[in-house]
């Protein structure tokens, strides 16, 4: 059978707009996600996860209940250090500027590179965009879109996130990011080669987001720099385990709009 | 509708079952970061010879839009990858099988071609698909060794979770 040129024509023109069609997708996923499109698509999948997560949450009850019982000691610990006026290990002081809105995870992707969840809480709970997500062990996430009843958050186990941070209390601020294996395990980059890093050091939020608050303890230096030119990255073991996370907090920064205002 | 489609309702059943499957283990089946599972390429290896490449990759575009959209999260990724490997289905079925199966618009028999040649053809689109799918999702982002062993390890477990299927989908004594 001799070849017709005009079909061999016509499906390279198919493959080649379906693929820009694919590509151009892909690369304004983040808005396509925020259209009317991706808030239909979100819904569904809300919709699933709120049928599986009830099934998930019967069969993880007992741990479940272990981790909210030291996370409800933990929250105590803090209040009890606020009103107390302790401030020394005290970070709920710096909640003072944030509302803090409860919420539950009903759909996560854990193994992928672009992780995210969806949580039972959206813009009618008071929930805005860029809201930051956190646990009592760390910042897990920003909220990246918003539903009536509903929000999906970019997780920190997503290689487009960094959270703004800072080495020790008087560290310099520094990113970190996700280190694309783990769910346990960060990396801190971009530190000039004068701060010391040792194991053990701890690393907080830096503050200078206006998403999350500084001082959030988020995890443990877990090895020897690595020097890459005249900077140095770090592991960090992470306060949270990503893979068990059930229940976050979101908190807005009432001041957001006035600092954003302010920034070039 | 295709004729090679509508006479063959079973077959539609089927890709709709697996494409449900896709969907639940794409949401569901977690992993971990090295391994992703993905039936798609057996979906449309299992498509009929008689199918226009064309069509085969509107098909695949619009399942892997799907996958995107309901279970992924990420516009696109599936749906790219998944168009390639629709145009590249009649080109393995060529040099793997048969060149007259396409020619002559016959049907994938495992029966008559073996198990593991229509294995092979599984593994190496199946292949292809996490290439595409790997360096779209992380490409400058992770170190190569991370890519190549996420392509491999994500391979054969899609692989082995495709050959439950392959008797029902390419053993044809079955459904007449």
């Amino acid at each position: 059978m001799r070849k017709n040129p005009g079909r061999i024509i016509g499906n390279a023109a198919v493959f080649i707009l379906l693929e820009t069609v694919s590509l151009l997708m892909l690369s304004h996923s983040n808005s396509v996600m925020r259209s009317r499109l991706g808030i239909a698509s979100s819904s569904i999948q809300a919709f699933f996860g709120r049928q599986a997560v009830g099934i998930r949450n019967y069969f993880s009850l007992r741990s479940e209940n272990e981790r909210l019982s030291r996370e409800t000691f933990r929250m105590m610990e803090y209040i009890l250090d606020s009103s107390t006026g302790n401030g020394g290990n005290c970070h709920i002081a710096s909640f003072g500027d944030y509302d803090c809105i409860d919420a539950r995870i009903i759909r996560s992707s854990a193994g992928k590179q672009h992780n995210t969840f969806i949580i039972d809480k959206g813009a009618l709970d008071g929930i805005d965009i860029n809201d930051g997500v956190i646990t009592t062990r760390g910042a897990v996430g920003i909220v990246e879109m918003t539903a009536d009843h509903f929000s999906r958050v970019i997780s920190f186990t997503n290689y487009d996130m960094a959270v703004s941070t800072r080495l020790r209390h008087d560290g310099p601020a520094i990113l970190m990011v996700w280190d694309g294996i783990s769910q346990r395990e960060g990396r801190i980059e971009n530190i000039p080669i004068h701060i010391p890093v040792s194991p053990g050091d701890t690393v907080y939020t830096s503050g200078f987001s206006s998403i999350f608050p500084p001082d959030i303890p988020l995890g443990l230096v877990s090895g020897k720099a690595v020097m890459k030119g005249s900077y140095s990255t770090a592991a960090v073991r992470l306060f949270e385990d990503f893979s068990r996370i059930r229940n976050v907090i979101v908190i807005k920064n009432r001041d957001k709009d006035a600092i954003e205002e302010l920034l070039p | 509708m295709n004729p090679a489609l509508k006479n063959d309702n079973t077959l539609i059943l089927k890709l709709v079952v697996l494409l449900i499957m896709q969907l639940v283990v794409t949401d569901y089946l977690n992993l971990g970061p090295l391994v992703c599972v993905s039936i798609l390429p057996l979906i449309i290896f299992a498509l009929p010879t008689s199918i226009s490449p064309a069509l085969m990759m509107s098909i695949a575009f619009v399942c892997g839009c799907m996958v995107d959209g309901i279970a992924e999260g990420i516009w696109g990724i599936n749906a790219f990858s998944l168009v390639l490997v629709a145009a590249l289905r009649n080109f393995i079925v060529n040099i793997l099988i048969d060149r007259e199966l396409i020619l002559r618009q016959l049907p994938i028999d495992m029966k008559k071609y073996g198990w593991p040649t229509i294995l092979l053809c599984v593994t190496i689109l199946t292949a292809v698909f996490f290439l595409a799918y790997c360096i779209c999702d992380m490409a400058s982002q992770r170190p190569l060794w991370f890519i190549i062993v996420k392509v491999i390890c994500s391979t054969l477990a899609s692989v082995a979770l495709s050959v439950p299927a392959l008797g029902p989908l390419f053993i044809k004594g079955r459904t007449k």
